[in-house]
């Protein structure tokens, strides 16, 4: 329905921001990990947004298709315009996948550790905290925008029941 | 529908409709600028609001009919809101052309400019209804 299409495509801000805190949270807790399952340190997880693709709805194209008109006659009507409503303005932002990022990894010299290599390094994930941290405020504020975002379309679907 | 004009078309209804439907349409802009917020080389959308309505409050002299293949349109009050992409280089965040403040203050004002397109279209509709029961209150 139209009326909360504005509501889908801030979902779908939410959503992508709240997984960019998810890695930023899970980078943040691993910034001593020396050893993950795959071996070697931690790789930094990062997410990527996409804008939704424009396409319209299979069903509005599929409408179009099948009730063509055509003007045989001086008579007739052109056929109708889409409404506003109908407008198709993308659909928000989509598939942020998650990736690990290769980076080159942090050198410490400590013969001690378990997982110190021959020559007595150890290899730690290369996670700036302070980037980190810039990022968490970024996407914070971000998840911030689209609840009010979200508020606004709320009021006016509300405010039209009104009517 | 004679009447269906008298009642409707000839009142403000049909241009309180547009307003309704062009900020509705530029509210789902403005939301999918706000989440693209991050999204690296996204450009931002606006809506022509204002030209689609004022195409509405200045109408053509006369209203004309096509009996003929030849005949060429009067431009109808009617046109579509462009959803278009505003030229801006500002790319401050080196992500996008989104300046976020700038959405947020556009939001508050579609949301406000849907506010008042309600209670005006909300006000006809309770003007008909007292003209219909005869009675005020």
């Amino acid at each position: 329905m139209q009326i909360f299409d504005s509501l889908d495509i801030s979902s779908s801000g939410l959503s992508a921001q709240r997984r960019k805190l998810t890695a930023i949270a899970s980078n943040l807790a691993n910034v001593d990990t020396t050893r993950t399952d795959e071996g070697g340190p931690y790789k930094r997880r990062r997410v990527v947004m996409l804008e939704a693709p424009k396409m319209s709805k299979f069903s509005t194209m599929l409408d179009k298709a099948e009730n063509r008109l055509r003007t045989t006659d001086g008579k007739h009507r052109p056929e109708g315009e889409p409404r506003p409503g109908e407008f198709f303005v993308g659909s928000g932002v989509l598939s942020q996948e998650v990736r690990e990022e290769p980076v080159k990894p942090r050198m410490v010299y400590d013969p001690n550790h378990p997982d110190a290599r021959e020559d007595g390094m150890v290899l730690y994930p290369d996670i700036n905290t302070i980037t980190e941290m810039v990022d968490m405020i970024a996407a914070s504020r971000a998840y911030e925008a689209n609840i009010t975002v979200m508020n606004a379309a709320k009021d006016m679907a509300n405010r039209s029941l009104d009517i | 529908m004679f009447l269906d004009k008298v009642i409707f078309n000839k009142t403000k209804v049909p241009v309180l409709n547009a307003v309704l439907d062009v900020t509705q349409l530029r509210q789902r802009v403005i939301a999918n600028n706000i989440a693209n917020v991050s999204t690296k080389g996204y450009r931002k959308q606006d809506v022509q609001f204002q030209e689609y309505l004022e195409s509405f409050v200045r109408k053509p002299p006369v209203e004309g009919q096509m009996s003929n293949d030849r005949h060429i349109p009067i431009p109808k009050p009617i046109a579509n809101p462009v959803v278009y992409e505003p030229e801006s280089s500002l790319n401050d965040s080196g992500l996008n052309n989104i300046d976020i403040d700038r959405e947020m203050a556009d939001l508050a004002e579609n949301h406000l400019f849907f506010n008042v397109g309600q209670r005006l279209i909300r006000g006809q509709f309770d003007g008909l209804k007292k003209s219909i029961s005869g009675r005020a209150g």
